[in-house]
């Protein structure tokens, strides 16, 4: 056998943690159509099909104010703003985390017949949440326009507030995903932790509610990421440094962990299936 | 045993004067395509189907073992030559599946190496890799895709799929409204839109009406015509006998015989009911 011919040999094993990488680049059309079929199956026979992405802020924005905004009216004027950008940013981070695990569940049994990069599935999920992150978007904008709110300059900053936040949300969801295939449980459960990460982050109420005693509520990484996205909408000005920075860390670590734990262990799903 | 050395014996002479040809600049018609030297696949299957947390982390602590090993393929040595149909028989469990997933990249051999020239396309069984509620449109890209081929490259072929698969009137309705034959014609014209170097079928032949039966078998003489190399899977010993040139018999994740596909069905025969 020509030996530069040979298009796979299973005795090269390359690291995982880069040949992943080339292998979901080749695959990026597969992506590209996976996200496709996310989009448009996920609202189909619904009324207002991809309108709920914009929708589903809005009302819970409106949910959230109705309920909540006579308790912090002095702390935080124009509250609808305040929580719709915190919400989006939530939204967007469950969804990617929760949606990387129902992708990688559906494609297992496409796994187990056929060579697909596992990692494309992972893409979708984020794909998919950007999109609809951006319908969330022009929501938010059409209310900050409608309240009076000002655009400030800092808006700017949200292509790398964006960076952190995906890039965060995707190392959480790789995970995530890599224990739901072996433990299908992590579905359900992380419906309970994402509810009780929720209450626990200032989304629907100022960080400076939460009293003293509970300061380790301050360790919770989203803490970080939300303010980062949140400040240039609600207060027109960036993030203090360290909350950026806090951000941007946690973000590189959940990624590189995530991608690691990912790589190394994903292509143990054929067994066990 | 002895049949299976004469056999051997046998390809091993065919070789060399394959490789004499070659050196005469006669087609190379010799060429090894896949090459597995000594696979063996090992699943770890549950004792009992663990699926929870909590089970696991009770059986853990109580340090019971949670799985056995099981050998589905041991030792596998084959190879298989450009251009040749290869048929692979055997009883339920026998490993046949394991074989074309290792082949396909899908499981790596837990021993041995498995070297592959050229890029394998296996056909998937019916409906898997389709959405129910994308069109057939859709389902062309979706599927074409997953197989590794680009959109631009299935946008090129679309028309001469949906030809083959004959379905023009239905290409825009999603596929839950087909019916399972028409799934498999557009299943079939879509794994074999592009002529691969190594196709895999799995027991998937026996789809469609008899006319499209007969469309898939030619399409298949014309890939190999054309130099595509076969693995195919099946039950149906006339198959395997009229359409293969070799015939690999799998026994327990063994290899029990390989050779001449008309002589190996015959011993796999007078096995199976003896």
């Amino acid at each position: 056998m020509n030996s530069t011919n040979v298009t796979y040999d299973s005795a090269q094993s390359e690291n995982p943690f880069i040949s992943e990488l080339k292998e979901l680049f080749r695959y990026r059309d597969l992506v590209h159509q996976l996200i496709k079929r996310n989009i448009k199956t996920r609202y189909k026979r619904s009324f207002f099909g991809v309108l709920w992405t914009m929708l589903t802020p809005v009302l819970m924005t409106l949910l959230f104010s109705l309920i909540f905004s006579q308790f912090f009216v002095s702390s935080l004027p124009n509250f609808s703003i305040y929580v719709m950008s915190g919400y989006i940013c939530w939204l967007f981070f469950v969804q990617t985390s929760s949606s990387a695990m129902s992708e990688i569940i559906w494609g297992g049994t496409l796994l187990n017949r056929i060579y697909v990069p596992p990692s494309a599935f992972i893409a979708t999920a984020l794909g998919a949440s950007l999109i609809y992150l951006g319908f969330a978007l022009m929501a938010l904008i059409g209310l900050m326009a409608l309240t009076g709110q000002a655009f400030s300059w800092a808006l700017l900053f949200l292509p790398v507030s964006l960076l952190i936040t995906a890039c965060f949300s995707v190392g959480v969801g790789l995970l995530l995903a890599t224990l739901a295939v072996n433990f299908h449980d992590t579905l359900e459960m992380w419906g309970i932790v994402a509810q009780g990460l929720f209450f626990l982050t200032p989304i629907f109420y100022p960080a400076t509610a939460i009293p003293n005693r509970l300061s380790l509520v301050r360790l919770n990484p989203v803490y970080y990421i939300i303010e980062t996205f949140r400040f240039p909408f609600y207060h027109g000005m960036l993030a203090p440094k360290h909350i950026i920075l806090t951000a941007a860390l946690s973000a590189i670590v959940a990624l590189l962990l995530g991608w690691w734990a990912f790589t190394r262990k994903i292509h143990r799903t054929p067994y066990l299936v | 045993m002895s049949i299976s050395t004469a056999l051997v014996a046998e390809r091993k002479k065919s070789k060399t004067v394959g490789i004499l040809s070659a050196t005469s600049n006669v087609t190379v018609s010799l060429e090894t395509v896949v090459s597995l030297e000594g696979v063996s696949v090992s699943f770890r299957v549950p004792k009992e189907k663990v699926i929870s947390l909590k089970e696991y982390v009770i059986r853990f602590l109580k340090g019971q073992t949670l799985a056995e090993e099981f050998q589905a393929l041991k030792k596998v040595s084959i190879d298989i030559n450009r251009g040749e149909i290869l048929g692979v028989v055997g009883r339920n469990g026998a490993g046949k599946s394991t074989l074309m997933k290792v082949i396909a990249r899908v499981l790596k051999p837990s021993d041995g190496r498995i070297k592959t020239t050229g890029d394998v396309s296996p056909l998937l069984e019916l409906g898997a890799g389709f959405h129910p509620d994308l069109t057939g449109r859709e389902n062309i890209f979706l599927n074409g895709t997953l197989l590794g081929h680009s959109n631009a490259k299935m946008e090129s072929r679309f028309n001469d799929i949906v030809d083959f698969a004959e379905l023009w009137d239905f290409i825009d309705a999603p596929i839950r409204t087909y019916s399972s034959g028409m799934v498999a014609r557009l299943g079939f014209a879509t794994a074999t839109a592009f002529q691969p170097d190594i196709l895999l079928l799995d027991e998937v032949l026996s789809v469609g009406d008899e006319r499209f039966h007969q469309k898939c078998l030619n399409r298949i003489e014309e890939f190999k015509a054309a130099g595509t190399t076969f693995v195919i899977v099946s039950h149906q010993s006339d198959f395997i006998r009229t359409k293969c040139d070799r015939a690999l018999w799998l026994d327990r994740g063994k290899v029990r015989l390989i050779g001449e596909a008309e002589q190996v069905i015959e011993k796999y025969q007078s096995f199976l009911y003896s």
